[in-house]
């Protein structure tokens, strides 16, 4: 086969990996292999764009009609509120319930999903990742004081940064996916700081993003510290090496409104 | 990528938060995003929530950016991946399994007693396209399509090596963009 973009015949087990990424159907290691294969050689993007066009083609097969009703939801919707963004919105989800993980995944896949393109792949393989972790550590599934959380952050100054956090407190884990962070330099980390009802300000973690301005990030947290409610989330930029400097310390985005 | 001026006028209107270019975007593509969020959720209330849904985001945060593909691409990737997002939110691997025999393009002629057709060329031609695949590699689609399921895992549904599957993918590809291209943007 000759591959339309680089004029180049294109190796069996190569369209092999490409179609099979775009379908989303290889394992995460596979997955993080094309995605490195991609980066070296971008030109092969060209190939994915025509496989996702063969899939948004292939919707075309179902015959299901819509409702009508729908229609009229969707037209409502410039009416509506902002459900998802609003700002410093703090969601205990269902406390004493535990979320799931794939369908938090779900929610932050779809957060991502809307910019990354390929990058999605990133987000498959942290949810892989997450989905072990469950696997390994599943002994505090009837936890009686579990509690889970969503949190909405934007940017401070007007910028137009945007992250979604979910904190399993209880299992001590957090995930965090962001848009338009602009990456930091070596020396800089941002830092996810958790507020709690008991006046305590506790690092959840730090993280950069790419040079997309995006990141899905995994981190482990003690949940025997987060001994209160967990208030507000904030994220601040700041120097790795000193913590303790508020003075370097930028406030770059916050839940609160 | 070239972007259809159609599409180009549209995404314009979503971020300048014309109702009207919603209502436009909804006509364009609502229902096929519809159908398809019903063909893997196998629920009609759960496939409104997830066009809802995406509508929604695109209304708040349209984030389509021409030069990653074009917009019914867009669409159908967001689309499919809440849907199975929320397809294995609430199915073990288990209900998975059983439910993969439903896992099947509609048919290129004839009507499922539950749908509606949507008799236009194109999705005709679509499913002509469909249905010309040879049966395992067809199956194969199917159930990553509609499914999400792994090659590993349709390799063990299947019964074949998963070489072979690889295989069915590529060839399932290179046909179907073969007989689609017209109306490949």
């Amino acid at each position: 086969m000759t591959d339309s973009s680089t004029s180049q015949p294109m190796d069996d087990d190569l369209e092999e990996a490409l179609a099979g990424y775009v379908l989303g159907a290889l394992s995460p290691a596979e997955m993080v292999k094309v995605e490195h294969f991609l980066r070296s050689n971008p030109q092969y993007i060209e190939q994915i764009r025509q496989m996702q066009d063969v899939m948004g083609v292939m919707a075309y097969s179902t015959r299901t009609k819509a409702p009508e009703l729908l229609r009229s939801k969707i037209l409502t919707i410039p009416q509506s509120r902002r459900p998802v963004q609003h700002p410093s919105r703090l969601l205990p989800i269902r406390p004493s319930v535990r979320l799931p993980w794939r369908q938090v995944g779900g929610a932050i896949a779809a957060l991502v999903v809307l910019t990354l393109g390929i990058d999605n792949v990133l987000l498959r393989q942290q949810l892989a990742k997450l989905e072990l972790h469950r696997a390994e550590t599943q002994i505090a599934e009837d936890h009686v004081t579990e509690e889970d959380y969503v949190f909405d952050l934007r940017g401070t100054n007007s910028t137009i940064a945007t992250a979604k956090v979910i904190i399993d407190a209880d299992a001590g884990e957090v995930i965090i996916g962001t848009q338009n962070l602009p990456p930091l330099p070596e020396n800089e980390a941002y830092h996810l700081w958790a507020f709690t009802s008991d006046q305590s300000k506790i690092l959840c973690g730090r993280f950069n993003t790419n040079s997309d301005g995006q990141t899905v990030s995994h981190f482990s947290i003690d949940p025997k510290v987060y001994t209160g409610h967990i208030r507000l989330l904030r994220i601040s930029r700041e120097p790795i090496s000193n913590t303790s400097q508020s003075s370097r310390r930028v406030l770059v985005m916050t839940s609160e409104s | 990528m070239a972007i259809s001026s159609i599409d180009c006028e549209l995404i314009n209107g979503l971020k300048a938060q014309q109702p009207e270019a919603l209502e436009r975007l909804y006509d364009s593509y609502g229902g096929m995003m519809y159908g398809l969020a019903f063909h893997i959720l196998g629920n009609r209330q759960e496939a409104e929530d997830v066009v809802q849904d995406v509508f929604l985001q695109l209304w708040h945060r349209c984030s389509y950016d021409p030069e990653r593909g074009s917009l019914r691409s867009f669409l159908m990737l967001i689309l499919r991946s809440r849907a199975l997002d929320r397809l294995r939110s609430h199915n073990s691997r288990l209900n998975m399994a059983k439910r993969s025999k439903y896992l099947t393009f509609p048919e290129a002629e004839g009507q499922s007693p539950l749908d509606v057709a949507t008799s236009d060329e194109m999705s005709q031609l679509v499913r002509e396209a469909l249905a010309a695949l040879p049966e395992k590699q067809r199956r194969a689609l199917e159930l990553s399509y509609f499914g999400g399921m792994t090659q590993q895992e349709i390799a063990h549904s299947l019964q074949v090596p998963l070489g072979t599957v690889k295989s069915y993918f590529r060839l399932s590809f290179t046909k179907l963009r073969h007989s689609l291209r017209d109306f490949m943007s």
